[in-house]
């Protein structure tokens, strides 16, 4: 199993960006390339080609959950896990989510310093 | 034209009656001539003839004077009952006038027509229809029920027929000038004798209510994405300074984001309780209930709930008399339940103290006992202990913080989950909290190998 660098992080909240961005760079040591809108993921997918998506759910525009179906309709996603991080987090919404296809949630607001780590979890648990 | 009618018959009885003792007094007279053949005989029975005939007509004139008393009486009871029911209905069409809608009767017969027999004047505010358009035919109004709505609103009158049950909607009419309105009608049926539904019922117009519930829900959205999408970068920002990311900080620095660190969770858990409590009381909130064992959840949540207790320096412990229980419940929601009486009983606990979290069975239920040597309740607190943003009003208890929600949501949790919560506390010595859960029967547990 190759080992995660390179994440792609679709927010369009550009104080949420900064902070995952910091988050995971320093925290974490991976690579990540932010996206600010679901468009922009779909346009940038092939040439940063990023190992694990971080998704926003409400975002202007196209929301999270049609980007990833967007994404899956264009591209191959069966080795990259889809992270969705949301507020929205009672039972059925994540399981809404997961039966997207998303490999996980990570709840907001999350905890800068464990993100990094919860991240890296669900990325070993993925490739199990 | 009955007193002619009885006049009348009076009258015939009156002839027939005398003819009849005419023909019985001549006979008797003959009979009574030929035994003994004297004038005599003949003036005794025609005087008896004049005696009858005198008492018949008296008789039928005081008949004719009852019965024309009788009639009297019956046509007055008649008039004042008429009366009654004129007094009536235009005292409920006063009434009826001044409610805020249409009070009504809506009638439905076997063969599937219907109409209104009676409308209050509301009808003109709500249908812009008169009670006379509608009171042989309710086509006008059903008419106007809103496209969207109307198989709803006929599938909810059938069912209400059948099993005459309350009939109770909210749904909307689209009215001749364009407007379209929310209403809410709320009536009861009654079968009549010739196999027809009667309802008694209103029909008031809701749309104020439902534009105000629709600006509350878009408000309950603004709060949950607008205030926590800033709080998330906020929270974000002042974690990565704590974590010293960007390098140690000076003493001072440190204890002001740690500072800031703490309120930032109390306005996260302030705007959680109050979305939890929003979709509790809408019934908005979706359960995952299954059938699972306990006490790993209960592990779950002492697990989660370990590094809160160690800021009040305080240790949970763990005694599970009965191990292999299973509860019928949405995890989730339960070590949020779990979570609020942990914590609750850390805060409130001296330092140095142990908190004991006992799970056993009894009878069919689950017990879960969380058992502290608090500050304990005040009587005067206990009854509102489970209310919406209860706190006792103590500055020692306040500085403890808190939305003073936690509690009345774990109830609701628990009441949606078939469960109970429930205290017993003695103020000074302490308080313990206990959740009861029915156990989920042997036919709901998953298989096992064996």
């Amino acid at each position: 199993m190759t080992e995660l660098q390179r994440i792609m992080h679709v927010e369009d909240d550009p104080s949420i960006q900064q902070v995952a961005k910091i988050a995971l760079e320093a925290v974490g040591g991976f690579s990540v390339h932010t996206c600010g809108s679901g468009m922009q993921a779909l346009t940038d997918y092939p040439t940063v080609a990023p190992q694990l998506i971080l998704l926003d759910v409400m975002m202007p525009g196209m929301d999270g959950p049609t980007t990833l179906q967007q994404l899956q309709s264009r591209y191959d996603l069966s080795k990259v896990p889809v992270i969705f991080m949301t507020a929205k987090v009672q039972s059925n919404e994540i399981a809404s989510y997961k039966a997207l296809g998303a490999a996980d949630v990570v709840a907001k607001p999350f905890d800068p310093m464990a993100l990094s780590g919860q991240i890296r979890q669900i990325w070993l648990d993925f490739h199990l | 034209m009955i007193n002619q009618r009885v006049s009348r018959t009076i009258n015939f009885i009156s002839w027939l009656g005398s003819i009849l003792l005419l023909l019985l007094f001549s006979y008797l007279a003959w009979r009574g001539y030929r035994q003994t053949p004297t004038a005599d005989v003949l003036q005794r029975w025609t005087l008896a003839f004049l005696a009858s005939e005198l008492l018949l007509l008296t008789l039928l004139s005081e008949v004719k004077r009852l019965i024309r008393g009788l009639l009297q009486e019956v046509k007055q009871s008649e008039n004042l009952k008429r009366h009654a029911q004129i007094e009536a209905a235009e005292r409920l069409n006063k009434i009826a006038s001044q409610l805020p809608g249409m009070v009504f009767q809506f009638q439905l017969t076997p063969d599937g027509s219907s109409c209104l027999p009676y409308c209050s004047d509301g009808i003109r505010d709500i249908y812009q229809l008169t009670p006379e358009q509608v009171k042989f035919d309710a086509s006008p109004v059903l008419s106007m029920i809103h496209p969207d709505d109307a198989q709803l609103v006929y599938d909810s009158i059938t069912a209400s027929a059948q099993q005459l049950s309350l009939w109770k909607l909210d749904y909307r009419i689209q009215r001749p000038d364009g407007d379209v309105i929310w209403v809410t009608s709320r009536s009861v049926p009654e079968r009549q004798a010739d196999g027809s539904v009667l309802w008694y019922g209103f029909i008031s117009d809701i749309s104020e209510r439902k534009k105000i519930e629709r600006l509350k829900d878009e408000f309950v959205s603004t709060v949950s994405h607008e205030l926590r999408t800033p709080l998330t970068a906020i929270s974000g920002a002042i974690g990565l300074l704590h974590g010293e990311v960007f390098g140690p900080l000076p003493q001072q620095a440190a204890q002001m984001t740690q500072l800031a660190q703490a309120n930032v969770k109390k306005l996260q858990l302030l705007i959680n309780d109050l979305l939890d409590m929003d979709k509790l009381l809408a019934g908005k909130m979706l359960f995952d209930i299954q059938p699972q064992p306990l006490l790993p959840i209960i592990e779950a949540s002492l697990h989660d709930n370990q590094s809160y207790a160690q800021q009040y320096q305080v240790r949970y412990q763990l005694q599970a008399i009965s191990a292999d229980m299973w509860v019928n419940v949405d995890s989730m929601r339960l070590q949020q339940v779990m979570a609020n009486l942990l914590s609750n009983a850390a805060k409130f606990s001296p330092p140095q103290a142990v908190v004991n979290i006992i799970v056993q069975q009894q009878g069919d239920k689950a017990l879960i006992q969380v058992i502290d040597n608090g500050c304990g309740i005040s009587e005067q607190f206990k009854p509102y202990i489970f209310s919406k943003f209860s706190q006792a009003d103590s500055s020692d208890i306040k500085s403890k913080g808190g939305t003073g929600l936690g509690l009345a949501i774990s109830k609701q949790l628990m009441s949606r989950m078939q469960g109970e919560i429930s205290f017993q506390s003695e103020q000074g010595k302490g308080s313990e909290f206990y959740l009861l859960l029915p156990l989920a029967g042997t036919a709901e547990l998953p298989e096992t190998d064996e």
